[in-house]
């Protein structure tokens, strides 16, 4: 499997929040929170059940919330898959 | 009271947002209502072969893309959906700005009888084909009763009483009486009333376990031939204020609730310990009667439940005949071009009557060749009936026992 971009996450992000006018996922800043996107916490945990499905390891509670950025979320799943 | 026999603390009702499988919007609905248009086809969402029914009223010209931001969509099921267009529609209608107003004293009470249908379908499927962990985490909160009230609450900032009803067919009626008491104690505007989606396969195979969908494909309300009743979704939002608060903003009123009552019928068999105790419809319309302070001559139409089979078609025109008489009042039953749409269905016809107080005009029940003669009803059949009106009253049974009686005034 190639190695999961910021860009793979987007994907995953506008899959769960919905096309909406207000929210700029396209746009975000690799260092946006999920928070800063407009993302409520239930948004956030199905963000975080997708990408469990995707690589097929569980992430643990905590790892993944509002406060969390892409492009940490994306060292996070790499740093797990190199694991 | 002032002179139109209106007081202060009235609810009444000053916007209508109706999502009908005849008609999106009030006047689109109202003119295929009074031209007899149905809205009952072929089902179309999925293969029907093998369903208990296989026609239904649905709101094909609905589109969530257009009505619902995306974010809300993916988060909600088709039945909020419904309801959040039939909301935009009512708050327009009612010309009412929300932005500013103080948030506590805006109310949302709506009916809702069978939750998030097909989103709850699609979530068990992934539950039971993929594995636990594939579950979406929006099911849990777009599949219960009170999902539509609180997406309404949170998009349009209504934070005084929220509540939901589910009494099935009579939830939109007993919404209504609970947004006059919101009303009553404070509130200045309440979005009520209700919408339903019952057309997924699995809600169909659970409205089968019944009996009392049409076993033909007809829904004849009152007809000697009627075999059951077809499912239709949709519903109406209604937009309620106090008297005070709509004269205050200039709004125009189309009418407000004058009287409600809600009473509930003996189990099958008998109520245990008191034997013969009646169905209690005709308790409800007396009581709403009682309540509104009018005689039964007052009544200028009665929209009825018109369930469709002969059991309680035979036990609403009893009831009808005992208060009003033989032949007493003109009935109708307008849903007979919609379906029965559950929560949806007494929402819609409350804003039927709204406009038949409007324009003077009695919609017809179509589908229905004759009423059974010994059923002694004068029910308006095929064109609209001109009438002098001034007050209506609207019936509603939900299974499991419910009656709901509203008697609306100009």
């Amino acid at each position: 499997m190639s190695e999961f971009t910021v860009d793979d996450l987007r994907q995953v992000v506008r899959e769960v929040a919905g096309a909406d006018a207000g929210v700029d996922v396209e746009g975000a800043a690799p260092g946006a929170t999920y928070e800063e996107i407009g993302l409520d916490s239930l948004a956030v945990l199905e963000i975080a059940a997708r990408l469990a499905q995707r690589t097929g390891r569980e992430i643990p509670e905590g790892l993944v919330e509002k406060e969390t950025t892409l492009q940490d979320t994306v060292a996070l799943l790499r740093a797990r898959s190199a694991a | 009271m002032n002179a139109d026999g209106m007081n202060a603390d009235d609810a009444v009702f000053t916007g209508l947002g109706i999502v009908a499988p005849n008609g999106i919007g009030h006047e689109d609905y109202w003119a295929a209502t009074l031209a007899g248009r149905d809205g009952i086809t072929a089902i179309t969402r999925f293969d029907p072969d093998g369903f208990p029914v296989r026609v239904a009223g649905q709101v094909e010209a609905f589109s969530a893309e257009e009505r619902v931001p995306g974010r809300l969509a993916v988060q909600t099921d088709r039945w909020t959906h419904l309801a959040f267009g039939g909301a935009d529609l009512a708050l327009l209608d009612a010309g009412a700005e929300l932005a500013g107003r103080p948030e506590y004293e805006l109310a949302v009470i709506t009916a809702g009888s069978s939750g998030g249908n097909e989103f709850g379908q699609r979530e068990i499927q992934k539950l039971w084909g993929q594995g636990p962990q594939f579950v979406g985490v929006y099911q849990s909160i777009a599949w219960f009763y009170a999902a539509t009230t609180g997406q309404l609450s949170i998009r349009h900032g209504l934070r005084g009483p929220c509540g939901v009803r589910v009494t099935e067919q009579a939830g939109g009626l007993d919404a209504i009486a609970d947004a006059r008491r919101a009303v009553r104690t404070g509130s200045r505007l309440v979005l009520t009333g209700g919408t339903e989606a019952p057309l997924s396969p699995y809600a169909l195979v659970c409205q089968g376990a019944s009996g009392l969908l049409s076993g033909d494909g007809h829904y004849r309300p009152f007809d000697a031939a009627a075999a059951g009743y077809v499912p239709g979704e949709g519903g109406a939002i209604l937009v309620v204020e106090s008297a005070a608060g709509a004269a205050e903003r200039g709004a125009r009123v189309y009418g407000r609730v004058a009287g409600y009552a809600a009473t509930f019928d003996p189990p099958p068999g008998g109520a245990p310990g008191r034997p013969g105790r009646p169905p209690g419809l005709r308790r409800a319309i007396e009581l709403a009667l009682a309540d509104a302070g009018l005689e039964p001559g007052d009544i200028g139409v009665v929209f009825a439940d018109g369930h469709g089979a002969p059991e309680p078609d035979r036990l609403e025109a009893e009831a009808l005949r005992v208060v009003f008489g033989p032949g007493g009042v003109p009935v109708t039953a307008p849903k007979s071009m919609t379906g029965r749409l559950y929560a949806g269905g007494s929402a819609l016809d409350t804003a039927t009557a709204l406009l038949a107080l409007r324009d003077q005009v009695i919609p017809p029940t179509t589908g229905t060749a004759a009423p059974a003669p010994e059923y002694e009803i004068d029910l308006v059949l095929g064109v609209p009936r001109p009438a002098p009106l001034r007050h209506a009253l609207v019936l509603a049974r939900g299974f499991g026992g419910f009656n709901a009686a509203l008697v609306l005034s100009l």
